[in-house]
């Protein structure tokens, strides 16, 4: 969406008889998007889809909070991964420690009617899994999304410095639990 | 940077970057219609909201009485010592034996120098507002 299509829809999203709508068209535009995030970071299509009702939820309860200081979509971002991290722990506060929760992930997912990768794929997401919140966000947005990190440090208001030094570690890491197991 | 680039080149000719999710059919399709049918009204958010920002004030006092109860005992302490300083120089020739027994006043302190009211209050963190509720029982 350019700048002015996104100042229109905020100046729509402001006034109350065309909130809705507008509110609609930014569901549109941005669910699928918002989805993959949240989605590799729950990993279940169930989870995910339920967090992303709570993420829109919070959106238009909040819309009055968001001053345009950045781009719509790195708001919604922000809520989004929040959401998911909130999510996640509630989950491991219910099993029986973080170990379990994070060494059973690859044979999870390999009986995920919605996960199609390989067993080497699988892997993957547990080491993905065992990264620190930060180095983790910054590997899949590089890996996946082959994101600029000039992009990631707006999304993130993190210095690309750091950003780069972030991903030289995950990768590194994720690089060493396969190696382990080579 | 190169030994970083040859550990990503190894991950993604062992694994590769293929996104290996998937989401039913038509998901994506229905799911702006499935979140636009759980919004709550806005009207009844803004109300939310409002009740929500008008709530803190008292529970924060409410969450914390024992700190209160301190920085108004302490409080009253020093009002109560700066009342009877003044007191006491007020009345100098007084031969109570309270008066015979009572400390000196701090060489540099006067009848009208707020300042070490002030002191205390900043000590124990309270606001006019905070001081006012205290004094009149209203926390």
């Amino acid at each position: 969406m350019s700048k002015d299509d996104e100042q229109l829809l905020m100046q729509q999203l402001s006034e109350p008889a065309t909130q809705r709508k507008a509110f609609e068209r930014v569901v549109r535009e941005y669910s699928e998007q918002l989805y993959w995030q949240v989605r590799r970071i729950v990993l279940t299509h169930e989870d995910a889809n339920d967090v992303m009702q709570n993420v829109f939820i919070k959106a238009w309860t909040h819309l009055d909070n968001f001053h345009q200081e950045s781009r719509l979509y790195t708001w919604l971002y922000r809520i989004a991964v929040n959401e998911s991290l909130d999510f996640m722990r509630r989950q491991k506060n219910q099993m029986m420690s973080t170990d379990d929760v994070d060494s059973g992930i690859a044979n999870r997912l390999m009986a995920d009617r919605y996960f199609d990768g390989d067993e080497t794929e699988a892997q993957l997401q547990e080491a993905i899994a065992q990264l620190p919140e930060v180095q983790r966000r910054v590997f899949t947005l590089r890996y996946y999304d082959d994101m600029k990190y000039s992009d990631m440090s707006q999304l993130l208001d993190t210095s690309e410095g750091s950003l780069k030094a972030s991903y030289h570690i995950a990768v590194k890491k994720i690089t060493e639990f396969f190696k382990r197991r080579d | 940077m190169k030994m970083e680039h040859n550990d990503e080149l190894y991950l993604k000719q062992k694994v590769g970057n293929r996104n290996p999710f998937r989401v039913p059919d038509g998901y994506f399709d229905q799911l702006t219609q499935q979140v636009m049918q759980q919004l709550p009204e806005r009207e009844e958010t803004v109300a939310k909201q409002l009740s929500i920002t008008s709530q803190p004030r008292a529970r924060k006092v409410q969450m914390r009485p024992w700190l209160y109860a301190a920085a108004c005992s302490v409080l009253a302490l020093a009002m109560g010592v700066s009342y009877y300083f003044m007191q006491a120089q007020s009345t100098s020739t007084d031969a109570t034996p309270m008066a015979a027994a009572a400390p000196a006043a701090p060489a540099n302190y006067t009848a009208s120098d707020n300042s070490y009211i002030d002191e205390v209050a900043d000590y124990v963190m309270m606001d006019n507002t905070e001081i006012y509720a205290c004094l009149t029982e209203n926390y």
